[in-house]
């Protein structure tokens, strides 16, 4: 009976304790939702003051606040507000931000990284390594290079929607698509900056001032509210001119150090080589018979072969583009006109990829993936160059473009208009 | 001392059950009444008025049993006297039939009625208007009285003529309530014992369907059949049922789960392993898979047995409807299920410890929505489940009409008006109500209830561990239901044990024509069901015109 009684005893304790556990919800590793401070972009600066290093990073973040409307049900998102912060460490500067918040800041949603040109030319690898470190980052998260400072980019903030939703949309297939720059996802920056068969590159974003006439019209809604308290003493400092970001243009690493930039035209020619485009977006002029027309591309495929001819390295780039011609100033757009056409595209194109290697070259960067096409296809070949001179197997290497551009579509009429003009 | 004395007496075979109940059973007052005693049954007398006076004895306060004295009309005058229980019988059979039957016998001719062959004789007249059976002992006559039956007392005769006069009041036959289906029989089970034999037996037409009557309940004296169509059934699961009913040795059977919880295969367990039914059409084709019925009296919701976890998710409905429709629709029902288990305790998972699997406009949304809201989202779903599980209750209990204004005031009123107060946010309210709607669609009203106490555990989990809780949650529950058996039959069959043979009627229904073969889990003698090939063929072409 006694023990009977213990049992039952111990059994009410065990369930009472359980129960006790609902009082307990909300603690331990709980975060509750509406305690978080959702970071969207991260930048990262450094500078040197007296030889030591000053790292500062800024914020974007998201206060989810309650609708002040009809019954207040529903939230709304405030503006992305800014917060920078300073320190001996990328990480001493995010937690000098951090404590300025009254909420936890959580970086489940990050859309990217910032980089400034800065620590991009002096210790790019700190920074990234910090970051990759950090639990809460995520493999596609994307990083950019910002000209100038990373938190000049996060004050401008966004042309029509928060700049961490720009960049998003952006990365995702755009940046390519429209030839425009590339998208570097977080995972693709780390494995480039550790290979040793292909240099990095980032994409390039940079504020510039917003034009008079969309200024007037509401362009820069998306501007950052300054939430950095003491900090925000550099912040008015736009507020004349509003400025906004434009993502144009490619950063060409060597090793882990910024070398140089793609101007447009190179930037185009990096895609054509090292990137496959689907559902592109990219206008290119041509010129034929000293007039102008455009070649609408929709589809890009590159192969780059490599050749070994008595110990010498060759390459061989094959683009095959598809795409369309509705804009051009009356060609007669039979089967042989088209042909005509497609050999002047090639020739465009041939050049763009052309100055991209040349740039490569100038560069002494192999940010195309020459040497990695090497190692893949020829490994032993590949192995006869040291760890310190692989980019000997691209720079001292011949290269041959072949481009075949296929025009595809020639928009919703068939023939040119005929203008009927009456004789004179 | 007391219990070796009891466990001595039923050995010696003097008390005649092992129950521990017996001896609160002896202080009935029945038990007392003079002529009761169960070792030795009391024969009845020649004296007719020692008969009607012992028989007025036992019925003593009991007003609903008629005595009825009268005297043949013969030469000798003899007396004699009905006794019936104008509640179970039909006052026009007694009345029209036997009385007539008995009463003007002597003018007519043939043998004549004597002390000595009244018995004899008005048996035989008694045979052709009803059932009849002749009682030589007191405790047979009060069985028999107390069955609906009318017993006829003759004087100088030591025996009764039991005649059967069942009628008296009883419910319609209406539509199953618990069960409604839009394609399919209207007719649902009553509480009547004989209409509920008789439904099974409309359906299935074969001496093979056997029904094995025995009585449970000493006070209550509850019918209780053991319903299978031999050679289909399994002998051993009909056979086990028969040993765990007999094993039973109460006082009383009101309702099926008196019986239901007695012959389970677990003591407890949060998952029906008996399942029951208010519609004979399902009955019937529980019985054509080789299951067995058991029909109670008193009760217009037989068990069936043996079942699985996937006839929780089975209507009867399924089988009537296009087999694509019926397979979407079950699909849709475990869905339903899984969102009556998960859903809130995912949603306090997600919201409170993995905000990163959530699209931010999302979060963004809820978030603002739960600023300045004074409790954690955990607590609110479990106080809003809590509420909702009161509004349920309140809803049942309550007349239908004033039940429906509840749950309209409960589920509209206050949950709008505590997100517009501020108090919750408006996310748990619709969590609470999608789960409320998912757990209706749940055909089997125990699973229902099993579901609901496990969300709440796994809202503790969750809100405590988060997704591992969850998955531990889960696990636990996953692992009992592995450990559960149904008169033999795993509980979670045809999955574990995979049977691929029945997964053709699991979350999906294939069409008649490729349901060959009972399910296996039954473990049926006779396995096929139909001739193989006999689905829809199109006509041979040119077939038709030669």
């Amino acid at each position: 009976m006694k023990n009977k009684n213990r049992i039952l005893a111990l059994c009410i304790i065990l369930s009472l304790i359980l129960y006790s556990l609902v009082l307990c919800s909300g603690c331990w590793s709980s975060k509750e939702v509406e305690n978080l401070a959702l970071v969207t972009l991260v930048g990262i600066d450094l500078r040197k003051e007296n030889g030591r290093e000053i790292w500062k990073a800024s914020a974007l973040v998201l206060f989810p606040q309650r609708a002040q409307g009809e019954g207040g049900q529903s939230g709304q998102l405030s503006a992305e507000k800014y917060f920078e912060g300073e320190g001996p460490t990328p990480q001493t500067a995010i937690l000098a931000y951090s404590k300025r918040m009254s909420r936890t800041p959580f970086y489940g949603y990050i859309s990217g990284y910032i980089i400034g040109e800065n620590v991009a030319r002096e210790n790019l690898i700190h920074c990234v390594e910090s970051v990759a470190r950090y639990w809460q980052t995520r493999p596609r998260n994307i990083y950019f290079l910002a000209r100038g400072q990373a938190c000049d980019v996060l004050k401008a903030g966004g042309a029509l929607d928060r700049l961490s939703n720009e960049l998003i949309e952006f990365s995702d297939y755009r940046a390519a698509a429209t030839g425009q720059s590339v998208g570097v996802y977080r995972y693709q920056l780390e494995e480039w900056l550790t290979s040793n068969d292909r240099d990095a590159v980032l994409g390039v974003i940079q504020p510039v001032p917003v034009p008079e006439a969309e200024n007037n019209s509401g362009g820069s809604q998306g501007g950052a509210q300054s939430g950095g308290g003491q900090s925000g003493s550099s912040m008015g400092g736009n507020e004349n001119t509003p400025m906004k970001n434009v993502i144009e243009g490619i950063a060409v690493f060597r090793d882990d150090k910024l070398v140089g930039f793609l101007n447009r035209e190179e930037t185009e020619g990096f895609l054509l080589i090292s990137r496959e485009i689907t559902r592109g977006q990219m206008a290119i002029a041509v010129e034929k018979d000293n007039q102008m027309f455009t070649y609408f591309l929709s589809e890009s495929k590159s192969k780059i072969k490599p050749i070994v001819n008595n110990g010498q390295i060759s390459y061989q780039v094959t683009i095959q583009t598809k795409g369309g011609v509705n804009d051009q100033p009356g060609f007669t757009l039979g089967i042989k006109e088209i042909h005509e056409l497609e050999e002047a595209v090639n020739e465009r194109l041939k050049a763009k990829a052309l100055a991209a290697i040349e740039k490569a070259k100038e560069y002494d960067s192999d940010f195309l993936g020459f040497a990695e096409a090497l190692h893949r296809k020829k490994p032993k070949v590949w192995k006869t160059f040291g760890p310190s001179n692989w980019r000997e197997a691209f720079t001292k290497a011949d290269i041959e473009v072949i481009v075949k551009s296929k025009i595809v579509n020639t928009g919703t009429i068939g023939d040119k208009l005929e203008i009927q003009r009456n004789p004179e | 001392m007391l219990k070796r004395f009891w466990r001595q007496a039923v050995e010696q075979g003097k008390v005649q059950s092992s129950d521990k109940a017996q001896p609160s059973d002896k202080t009935q007052p029945q038990d007392k009444a003079p002529g009761h005693q169960p070792q030795a049954p009391q024969p009845l007398s020649v004296n007719y008025d020692a008969n009607l006076q012992a028989l007025r004895q036992i019925f003593n306060l009991c007003p609903d049993i008629v005595f009825h004295e009268f005297i043949i009309n013969s030469e000798e005058g003899i007396r004699a006297f009905i006794v019936y229980a104008s509640s179970l019988c039909d006052h026009r059979t007694i009345g029209d039939q036997l009385m007539k039957s008995i009463l003007p016998d002597s003018t007519q001719k043939g043998v004549k009625i004597t002390k000595a062959n009244a018995v004899e004789v008005l048996k035989e007249k008694l045979i052709s208007l009803a059932e009849v059976d002749i009682v030589g002992d007191l405790q047979g006559v009060e069985d028999k009285v107390l069955q609906g039956n009318a017993a006829l007392l003759v004087e100088g005769s030591a025996q009764a003529i039991i005649a059967n006069a069942r009628g008296g009041e009883k419910r319609a036959i209406s539509e199953p309530d618990t069960e409604p289906s839009i394609r399919g029989p209207k007719d649902g089970f009553v509480e009547d014992f004989e209409t509920n034999m008789t439904l099974i037996r409309r359906r299935i037409k074969t001496s093979r369907l056997k029904f094995m009557i025995t009585e449970k309940g000493k006070l209550t004296k509850t019918k209780i059949a053991i319903c299978y169509i031999e050679g289909v059934a399994n002998p051993q699961v009909v056979d086990e049922v028969r040993q765990r009913i007999e094993r039973i040795n109460n006082d009383s059977v009101l309702e099926g789960n008196y019986i239901e919880e007695n012959i389970m295969d677990e003591k407890f367990s949060l998952f029906p392993l008996i399942q029951y039914t208010e519609r004979p059409d399902k009955a019937c084709s529980c019985l054509l898979q080789g299951r067995v019925l058991i029909l109670i009296e008193n009760s217009n919701m037989p068990l069936i047995v043996p079942t699985t976890f996937i006839a929780m998710l089975q209507a009867a409905e399924d089988y009537y409807h296009n087999s694509l429709a019926a397979s979407t629709i079950r699909i849709l029902r475990f869905i339903a299920l899984n969102m009556a288990l998960l859903l809130p305790a995912v949603t306090v998972a997600v919201f409170s410890f993995h905000q990163e699997l959530l699209p931010p406009p999302l979060v963004s949304t809820v978030a603002g929505a739960r600023q300045g809201l004074p409790l954690s989202i955990s607590l609110e779903i479990i106080l809003f489940e809590f509420t909702f599980e009161l509004l349920r209750e309140a809803g049942v209990r309550l007349p239908k009409t004033i039940g429906q204004a509840i749950s309209t005031v409960g589920g509209l009123v206050i949950g709008d008006a505590a997100v517009n107060a501020g108090v919750v946010s408006p996310i748990s309210v619709i969590v609470v109500a999608i789960t409320a709607i998912a757990s209706f669609s749940v055909p089997n009203f125990e699973a229902a209830f099993s579901l609901r106490i496990l969300r709440f555990s796994l809202i503790l989990a969750a809100s405590v561990l988060g997704g591992i809780g969850i998955v531990f949650g889960l696990m636990i529950i996953l692992i009992h239901l592995c450990s559960l058996r149904s008169f033999g039959v795993p509980y979670l069959a045809p999955f574990a044990p995979l049977i691929v043979r029945d997964l053709k009627d699991s979350i999906v229904r294939v069409p008649w024509w490729a349901l060959n073969k009972r399910p296996r889990t039954n473990r049926t003698p006779n396995v096929y069901r139909k001739g193989k090939a006999q689905g829809p063929r199109k006509p041979k072409k040119g077939g038709g015109q030669s």
